[in-house]
């Protein structure tokens, strides 16, 4: 079969274009991290080390231009994501359980629904600018209660979209099952939905995590210049040390695919779209 | 054992009146159906019953005690689902134990109780078994398990053979019935399935549209439906209408003309005089008369129709036959077989026909 | 039977009084209560800046009711505004179209390599765009991979590396991250779609073009819409991989010209009057997404 055999050529090259665009722009910032030396127009990096990541990550000392230690950076954005994550989930379960199983009328739930579809609409930084001028009057602009109100802000509208389907998705008869036989509505919600829903709660908890760590625009405006998170410092590296950027940028990487690999099967399509904008 | 008293429930959903002014009383330790076509009502008035509806206006006694505003978990009520509702994430023994352990049982005791209500429904053994190991008939006795395990007063079952085939639905309708019986529980039982309703009912109550139609024991609504709606519901059922001709007084019978002059006598005292009338003939009432043997019969209710249609049904043959502008059904052994086009004639026996005013 | 709930009703008599109470008191706010929480963070945190920046679009620099800041924008960037609908345009259409093609190649293709696209294709949906903008610099730079890669294939001049820090790097880098969630949500639909339908096409004669744009595309309208739509949103909104691909150069993007409108001049009149143009932009598609989110009844 000679049609056979084009085919798989045809395949075949599409598959190296599509791995080259896919993977190269990965594989360049990997060897940046790693390249000690590397001159215009060599193959190859003249010398490669572990230096830059020794450094970024304060195992040694270092007097390299533009250098970060990324550990306290690191730490930050840990400390502002898991903050966010609890106090996110704190306001979305509750209102994704509304929303999902109790009754509301039609035209508030179309209301509610709306509201909580514009950020996904329209571009959010012009909103941010406004919240700054918000926040500068309160004196929340440069500090770190300012940054978590701004990612909880970016991650409740998705946080809520996720709770509310997961809860949907429990038919009501079990919670109605568990009153029958004499327990009460919390009772309910903590034996039967809470577990039946935890997966759907988890990968929810986890993109919040996620769009936390991940979270540029909202920061750079409420932020900057005293709350550096790991996005601001791979923003403030970019222009001045390549290496010290694609340490950063790896280092941002890694926890969203694995994070994403493990929960993306809980998570409809629509959501993905909306990550670290 | 229990009373259970509803009384002139209301409730709308926006501007769908779901149930009207529904008053009915369960008795103790009888099986009372809820029967009627989906939207008649039946389920939402369960779900009241139950307390997972709140009720826009009247009340519902449990014993004498109002329940009307209590919640559903208060108010000892066992519930059997239509998908079942068994918690997937426990096993038959956590979901069987689980309402037991709400009432701060002793851990013995519950042992006790499970084993038991498992012998009762047959899967004893089956504690450590997942719903989604089980089959349709065993989960749908694990979720009647559940409901009788905490010993409720009352226990409401809302199309729970609905999810089953065909065959063992039969099977389960009997050891419902069997063990209903046994344990002596009230039950109120919401079904579409007339058949169902009549096979296992002390009462049926007919709803439709959110009213009560009928109410009453299998037989009386069987032999004298209220009306044409409940006649065509309980029973595959041929209709012809007329009105009230005249009376035979000395005999309590009515003669009713057809729009197309036919003579039909019947049972009902109840009519007035030009009163329009719906005759329902149930499949298994006609009789088939041999040409010669015209003259030995009484006179009265003979007819002569024409068979448009005949369907073999294993033993049994379906026709239909036309009469004036009328058509019937009737369900024949296989001792007449008529070829479509085949003029026939038969008897209605007029004490086996059911009169109703048409409304 | 009963006898024993009726005792344990019993005991629990005092509490379920007090519970009774209080939740007759509770049941029909419940669900406002519940959802209030959440309503309040996007009516303050959200809802109220949004219109704001409407608000103060329209008071100039003197504090007065003015379309001065309109005038000032188009003075300055009005080229820019061009430039980011043209490129969010270009995006758009290439990403769409690019996956079209690759949804389509995973649904027809069953072969060992369609698996491995299948699998791999979706990295770039979980990245941050700060990532990918570093990728990209990396990448694209005039001493970057890219124009390594071409050098030394002969390809180019190696004294005269291509320029990508402009809108071709910045259209490359918007269909390189959205592409793949388009196909996330296209492939959905082509999934499913029976392949009989396919099958019939074929018997009665047509090529793959036919059943590419009389079978599958129809079929999967509006899912095609919808994430077209939302890829076209959130690049007209998007900040740090234009800020850091391109930031200074001219021309750039609205989102590039509101930070430094904010950063080096505090003019927030003309900042806000940029942030209305792109609403404006969006405004259609947003309405659309919106209207279709709420037909489907996202909640379900």
């Amino acid at each position: 079969m000679p049609k056979n055999w084009i085919i798989k050529t045809i395949e075949i090259i599409i598959f190296i274009i599509f791995l080259f665009f896919l993977l190269v722009p990965l594989l360049s910032t990997i060897i940046w991290s790693i390249a000690l030396r590397w001159y215009w127009p060599n193959t190859f990096p003249q010398e490669i080390g572990l230096d830059y990541w020794l450094q970024a990550l304060g195992m040694i000392k270092s007097l390299t231009l533009g250098a970060v230690n990324v550990i306290p950076a690191f730490l930050l954005s840990l400390g502002i994501a898991i903050i966010v994550v609890l106090l996110t989930m704190s306001i979305a379960i509750p209102a994704g359980y509304a929303l999902a199983k109790l009754r509301i009328p039609k035209f508030l739930k179309g209301l509610i629904l709306i509201l909580f579809l514009l950020p996904r609409a329209f571009p959010q930084q012009p909103v941010f600018i406004n919240l700054m001028l918000v926040f500068n009057k309160i004196g929340l602009t440069g500090t770190v209660g300012g940054v978590i109100l701004v990612h909880l802000v970016v991650s409740i509208v998705y946080a809520v979209w996720i709770t509310t389907s997961t809860f949907s998705s429990i038919p009501p008869e079990l919670e109605e099952a568990a009153r029958s036989v004499g327990a009460s509505r919390i009772r309910s919600f903590l034996k039967i939905t809470l577990p039946l829903s935890a997966p759907g709660l988890i990968a929810s908890a986890v993109f919040v995590f996620l769009t936390s760590m991940d979270e540029f625009t909202g920061t750079f405006f409420i932020g900057i210049p005293f709350v550096t998170t790991l996005p601001m410092t791979l923003y403030s590296a970019s222009g001045s040390n390549i290496q010290f950027a694609s340490v950063i940028a790896i280092l941002l990487l890694v926890p969203s695919i694995l994070f994403m690999i493990i929960i993306q099967k809980f998570l409809k399509a629509e959501y993905l779209g909306g990550m670290g904008g | 054992m229990a009373i259970l008293k509803v009384e002139n429930l209301n409730k709308n959903f926006g501007k769908i009146r779901a149930i009207q002014k529904v008053s009915f009383e369960a008795p103790e330790g009888k099986v009372l159906s809820l029967l009627g076509p989906s939207g008649c009502g039946k389920t939402t008035t369960l779900r009241c019953i139950a307390g997972f509806e709140n009720p826009d206006d009247g009340k519902i006694y449990l014993d004498n005690r109002d329940i009307t505003n209590i919640p559903p978990e208060k108010r000892g009520i066992g519930m059997v689902f239509q998908n079942y509702a068994l918690w997937p994430h426990m096993t038959v023994y956590g979901n069987l134990a689980f309402g037991l352990q709400i009432r701060e049982i002793s851990k013995e005791e519950i042992n006790k109780r499970i084993k038991k209500v498992l012998e009762i429904v047959q899967l004893s053994g089956y504690e450590d078994r997942f719903p989604r190991q089980l089959s349709g008939g065993q989960q749908q006795r694990i979720a009647m398990a559940r409901a009788l395990v905490f010993e409720p007063e009352i226990m409401l079952l809302d199309e729970p053979l609905s999810n089953l085939d065909a065959k063992l639905r039969e099977e389960m309708r009997f050891e419902f019935t069997e063990m209903q019986k046994k344990l002596g529980i009230t039950a109120v039982y919401v079904t579409h399935d007339q058949a169902e309703a009549l096979v296992i009912s002390d009462k049926i109550v007919i709803l439709d549209q959110g009213k009560i139609i009928q109410s009453g024991t299998p037989k009386e609504i069987y032999a004298h439906p209220i009306n044409k709606f409940v006649a065509g519901f309980i029973a595959i059922s041929s209709f012809m209408e007329g009105e009230i001709d005249s009376f035979i007084p000395e005999e309590k019978k009515v003669i009713i003309k057809t729009n197309d002059g036919l003579i039909i006598h019947g049972y009902n005292n109840n009519l007035s005089l030009g009163q329009k009338v719906a005759v329902t003939i149930r499949t298994n009432v006609i009789k088939f008369v041999e040409e010669k043997e015209l003259d030995l019969q009484e006179k009265i209710n003979i007819f002569r129709g024409k068979i448009i249609q005949a369907s073999y049904l294993g033993n049994t043959i379906d026709y239909r036959i036309k009469i004036g502008r009328w058509e019937v059904r009737t369900n024949s052994d296989a001792k007449y077989n008529f070829r479509v086009g085949e003029e026939v004639f038969f008897y209605l026996p007029p004490e086996e026909i059911v009169i109703t005013s048409l409304i | 039977m009963g006898y024993s709930l009726k005792k344990e009703l019993n005991l629990k008599e005092n509490k379920k009084e007090v519970g009774e109470k209080y939740s007759h008191l509770t049941s029909p706010l419940l669900p406002y209560l519940l959802v209030l929480p959440a309503v309040m963070v996007i009516v303050l945190l959200y809802l109220y800046p949004f219109l704001a920046s409407f608000w103060k679009s329209f008071i100039g620099k003197d504090g007065i009711l003015s379309l001065s800041n309109y005038q000032k924008t188009l003075n300055l960037y009005r080229m820019d505004i061009i430039f980011t609908f043209g490129v969010t345009v270009l995006s758009t259409l290439i990403a769409t179209c690019l996956s079209i093609l690759l949804s389509v190649y995973l649904k027809l293709s069953k072969s060992w390599l369609a698996k491995q696209i299948g699998i791999l294709y979706r990295l770039p949906i979980f990245l941050p765009y700060v990532v990918v903008a570093q990728m990209m610099r990396s990448f694209l730079a005039p001493h970057g991979i890219l124009n390594l890669i071409l050098a030394k294939s002969g390809l180019i001049d190696i004294e005269n590396p291509l320029q990508f820090f402009n809108w071709v790097g910045l259209t490359f880098g918007f269909v390189w991250k959205e592409a793949p969630f388009m196909v996330l949500i296209i492939l959905a639909g082509f999934q499913m779609i029976d392949d009989s339908y396919i099958e019939a096409a074929k018997s009665v004669g047509a090529k793959l073009p036919q059943i590419i744009t009389k079978i599958l595309v129809p079929m999967n309208k509006s899912n095609i819409l919808v994430a077209a739509t939302l890829v076209f949103c959130s690049l007209v909104g998007c900040f740090s991989f234009p800020y850091m691909l391109i930031g200074g150069k001219t021309p750039g993007t609205i989102t590039i010209d509101i930070a430094h409108r904010v950063n080096y001049f505090g003019d927030y009149g003309v900042a806000n009057a940029l942030g209305v143009f792109s609403y404006l932009m969006v405004s259609l598609l947003a309405v659309y997404y919106i209207r279709s989110m709420m037909k489907k009844g996202l909640y379900e």
